[in-house]
């Protein structure tokens, strides 16, 4: 396995962004910074984690506030530049393409293609890597749409890995991914020590993956910071409505949550 | 006219599907038909389409869905009798235009009059080109053959019996007099009716007699398209063409014919049927400058050949002397219309 | 299996080769086209006539005018305008699949073919004298282009142009303008309508093919595939849903609006010199995606040269099954295609899950 740590990180930062959607305010002057550090963006559904992410790969144009990546405001910069240093994996993309799996892939190298549109070598090699960081290299010829929801997930991130982006955002990548591929991906994002945006509604997943969490609700960011400092009985309670136990993982010695309902007690 | 390019289109879709299917198209029943008992002497039958039309007495309230039998009503003196009429196509002929204008149109730029309008006149006797489709085309909501008839009307097919399965081919110069001998009977005018046909038929004969020992020409009859052509043949076109000395090119049943084909066929003569709204200039202008290499272009034998003219109707022997005026150079007077 | 193999081969034939090979097949089907007719005419003397015009010298070969006339004034320009009518809609059928992400997407599923029957039509049948055969062609393009514009214009909501919402606008213009088009014909029906051209033109036909149709295709096929091939990533990045465009790079409101408008000017010139002539823009694209994978730099040349080369076969049949009885070529693609789509499916068509 390659993806070494890269020496450079790109610093991401969400300057209190706020996003109105059909005239509803969404988003109310979010921030959140990271560099080189996976964080992870926790909040009950609905909660605008997607909107927030949307801002930064340019998919919703904020209302206020600004992007920037490695200082430069990425809606003012060109598309393909952003496209460049930041790489996406959305939610729900659509499960129904007629591409192989080589081919989805190989649209990672959309925003590196000069418009002679001539295949090279770098391409070629950033394709590969990205296939076989995420273990998708045997299933190249497959159609995307064979495929299980979870291995359509590791082509989106093999997909995203290989524009070669210095900043990742994923919007819920351990959705349909059991629980073994659910720790691989995670494990492989934090191995990439790339600067990481990742929102996760496990938070178990999240205290053990994040170096940070930020915790968003109803569209303004409640706390952030480490999971031990954050994930705390009264936040989990206030938040997500569910009693909370903070417990340590016998096996990795990291933060463990157990949970009940609220009416147990 | 478009009556037989029409008809013509029919043949051809069924002449297509038949010979796909190895058949043949059927012969088709002629409409002619012959007073059973004593002429003028009522009751009176007459044949049509395989039927018989009987009648007790004259017909008083007559409503003709087809322009040619309206105009033979009004040339028999009938024209009182006609309530309303449809399916015009032409301007109507100077000998009755003024009267056609007392008879009410109630046909469409869509077509024929809907059932219920047709049905609500009462008429003793309507008539049709064809029996088949077109005015009695219940797809269309137009009134059948056989509701007329439960009604209590009968129904006269002037031209054709079913135009879908071939009838407009086997037309000739003497469907209109036929038609013409049968509306005599009817309407107890046989002496009006064969003093029309007897100069009509001296209009043909004048035809046949200038043209006898000249040498026969081959002709195209274009009528439009600029790609696939569209060519006139077949039934009172070709009998036209026959009578006036000529042969058609083009066999019975065409219809649309690729340009190479009509290059390939070098008639001597080129007939440009135009219909009203049609430019004949247009028309020859695009003969002209697509086929240069033709005889009858390069000799300027294009004629025009007003199409109303070569309908099975009272004006049928100024289409025929027209023709033969153009394929032999001839200048024979035409026919008053 | 090499690192190189991983990504490059598996089930897709080699795209060069196979685009090598469909232009080669498209060059034979135009030589054949020429040959062959409802007129026989010996190929020596097909070879003399063309010779003649290519070659400056005597070449020796003797033709009648008629015969001179029929090869070079009417089969080799029909052959060019089909093959040339074949390749605009096979490749703006490719462009338009990827752009609204619908494998049934075809030109003519946006109202386009609508647009420009309607105008044909109106101009046939309502215009009179000169007017009319003049502008027909003319009619029929900018029929289209203004039907294209309406749709996308009809599509909008917010400034957003969704692919569902430009096949519903396309569907029902398609059908708003079918239905007028309809009456027109029904008034052509009445005795003096003129139906007949009227039939034949919205049949679909390359019969009344002439040089001076030639030049604006071509032009415009040449210049719409390079500018398209120059954009093929983009349309790869559209095949991957319009979220992940964006986080491409791409401006999908932009590309959308562009490569419409490419693609209308492309069917709309087809159009307007042969009529609506469907199946084309919908399956070839589909085969064409079998044989050589999704990414449109292949996808395209591949479309355009197996368009082109289908509608010539089929064009010959059209002259040749029932001599000396024309078909409309519209009539017979789907007869001819149908069948040899089918059977690329079963050969090669994708696994169901």
């Amino acid at each position: 396995m390659n993806s070494e740590t890269s020496t450079a990180t790109v610093p991401l930062h969400v300057e209190a962004v706020s996003v109105d959607i059909a005239g509803r305010r969404i988003l109310h002057e979010a921030s959140l910074s990271a560099d080189g550090d996976v964080l992870g963006l926790v909040g009950p559904n609905g909660s605008g984690k997607s909107t927030l992410l949307r801002t930064v790969y340019r998919m919703l144009h904020p209302a206020s506030g600004r992007v920037t990546a490695g200082g430069r405001d990425v809606w003012v910069i060109p598309a393909r530049e952003a496209a460049r240093i930041t790489a996406a994996l959305v939610q729900d993309a659509p499960s129904d393409l007629e591409l192989t799996v080589g081919e989805c892939v190989a649209t990672g190298r959309v925003p590196h293609g000069r418009l002679l549109g001539a295949e090279t070598a770098a391409d070629r090699a950033a394709v590969q890597n990205a296939m076989m960081a995420v273990g998708i290299e045997a299933y190249a010829d497959r159609d995307v749409a064979t495929l299980s929801g979870g291995e359509r997930q590791r082509v989106q991130l093999a997909r995203a890995l290989a524009q070669e982006p210095s900043i990742l955002v994923l919007d819920e990548p351990t959705n349909h991914l059991d629980v073994q591929h659910q720790l691989e991906l995670l494990s492989l994002v934090r191995r990439l020590g790339r600067t990481t945006l990742v929102t996760l509604h496990d938070l178990n997943l999240a205290a053990a993956y994040c170096d940070r969490i930020v915790v968003i609700d109803h569209g303004t960011v409640i706390a952030a910071g480490t999971p031990e400092h954050v994930l705390t009985p009264t936040l989990l309670l206030d938040v997500f409505g569910v009693h909370a136990a903070v417990l340590s993982n016998p096996l990795t010695g990291r933060l463990q949550l157990a949970f009940t309902e609220r009416k147990n007690l | 006219m478009t009556l037989n390019r029409k008809a013509a289109t029919g043949v051809v879709a069924a002449a297509t599907i038949f010979v796909l299917a190895g058949c043949t198209p059927p012969e088709a029943p002629q409409p002619s038909g012959t007073p059973s008992s004593e002429a003028q002497g009522y009751p009176i039958s007459v044949e049509n389409c395989d039927r018989t039309l009987s009648f007790d007495s004259a017909p008083e309230k007559v409503l003709s869905l087809w322009q040619a039998p309206t105009e033979m009503m009004l040339a028999l003196g009938l024209g009182d009798r006609v309530v309303a009429r449809a399916g015009d196509y032409a301007t109507y002929p100077e000998s009755v235009a003024p009267e056609v204008e007392d008879i009410p149109s109630i046909g469409s730029a869509m077509g024929w009059p809907d059932k219920e309008t047709v049905l609500s006149y009462d008429a003793d006797l309507v008539l049709g080109q064809s029996l088949v489709g077109y005015a009695f085309d219940t797809s269309m909501g137009y009134a059948s053959v056989e509701q007329l008839e439960q009604s209590g009307a009968q129904v006269y097919g002037a031209n054709v019996c079913d135009a879908d399965s071939g009838g407009a081919v086997d037309m000739t110069l003497d469907t209109p007099l036929d038609a013409l001998r049968d509306l005599g009977t009817i309407f107890g005018a046989s002496d009006r009716a064969e003093e029309l046909i007897s100069s009509l038929e001296e209009q043909r004969q004048a035809v046949i007699d200038a043209v006898a020992g000249q040498e026969e020409v081959t002709v195209a009859f274009y009528n439009g398209g600029e790609g696939p052509l569209i060519v006139l043949a077949g039934g009172i076109y070709d009998d036209a063409i026959a009578t006036a000395g000529g042969t058609n090119v083009f066999p019975r049943d065409a219809v649309y014919v690729s340009k190479e084909e009509f290059a390939a066929s070098q008639p001597d003569v080129i007939l440009v049927g135009t219909f009203e709204g049609q430019d004949y200039e247009t028309l020859s202008a695009f003969l002209r400058q697509t086929f240069p290499e033709l005889t009858a272009v390069q000799e300027d034998r294009l004629v025009e050949i007003p199409v109303a003219d070569t309908d099975a109707s009272i004006s049928v022997m100024r289409g025929l002397t027209q023709i033969a005026n153009g394929l032999h150079g001839l200048d024979l007077p035409v026919p008053a219309s | 299996m090499t690192r190189a193999d991983i990504v490059v081969r598996g089930r897709r034939r080699r795209p060069r080769t196979t685009i090598l090979v469909l232009a080669v097949a498209a060059v034979v089907a135009v030589v054949l086209s020429v040959a062959v007719g409802s007129v026989p005419i010996h190929p020596g003397v097909v070879v003399g006539v063309v010779a003649d015009h290519l070659i400056p010298w005597d070449t020796g070969t003797s033709f009648t005018a008629t015969q001179a006339q029929i090869v070079w004034e009417f089969r080799l320009p029909r052959a060019l305008l089909g093959f040339l009518v074949g390749a605009a809609l096979a490749v703006a059928g490719a462009v338009l699949q990827a752009v609204v992400r619908n494998p049934l997407a075809d030109p003519f599923v946006f109202g386009v073919s609508s647009g420009a029957s309607v105008a044909a039509v109106a101009m046939l049948t309502l215009a009179t004298g000169s007017l009319a055969t003049v502008s027909v062609p003319v009619a029929a393009f900018f029929g289209a282009l203004l039907t294209t514009l309406l749709v996308f214009l009809l599509a909008q909501r917010r400034g957003r142009v969704t692919p569902n919402r430009l096949v519903l606008a396309g569907v029902a213009m398609s059908y708003l303008l079918s239905s007028v088009t309809s009456y027109l014909v029904l008034r052509a029906s009445t005795p003096g309508g003129g139906v007949s051209e009227v039939l034949s033109w919205l049949a679909g036909s390359l019969a009344a093919a002439d040089w001076g149709d030639l030049g604006l295709p071509a032009g415009v096929l040449v210049v719409a595939t390079v500018l398209l091939v120059l954009l093929s990533r983009i349309l790869n990045a559209f095949l991957t849903g319009d979220e992940t465009a964006v986080s491409l790079g791409v401006d999908v409101g932009r590309g959308r609006l562009v490569f419409f408008v490419i693609t209308s000017l492309l069917v709309g010139v087809a159009v307007a010199v042969s009529g609506a002539i469907g199946f084309v823009g919908l399956i070839i694209p589909h085969a064409m995606r079998f044989i050589v994978g999704t990414d449109h730099r292949w996808v395209l040349p591949a479309s355009a040269f197996a368009g082109g080369l289908l509608l010539v076969v089929v064009d010959i049949a059209a002259r040749l099954l029932l001599a000396p009885t024309e078909l409309p070529v519209g009539l017979l693609t789907a007869a001819v295609g149908a069948p040899f789509f089918l059977w690329l499916m079963r050969r090669l068509g994708r696994v169901e899950t």
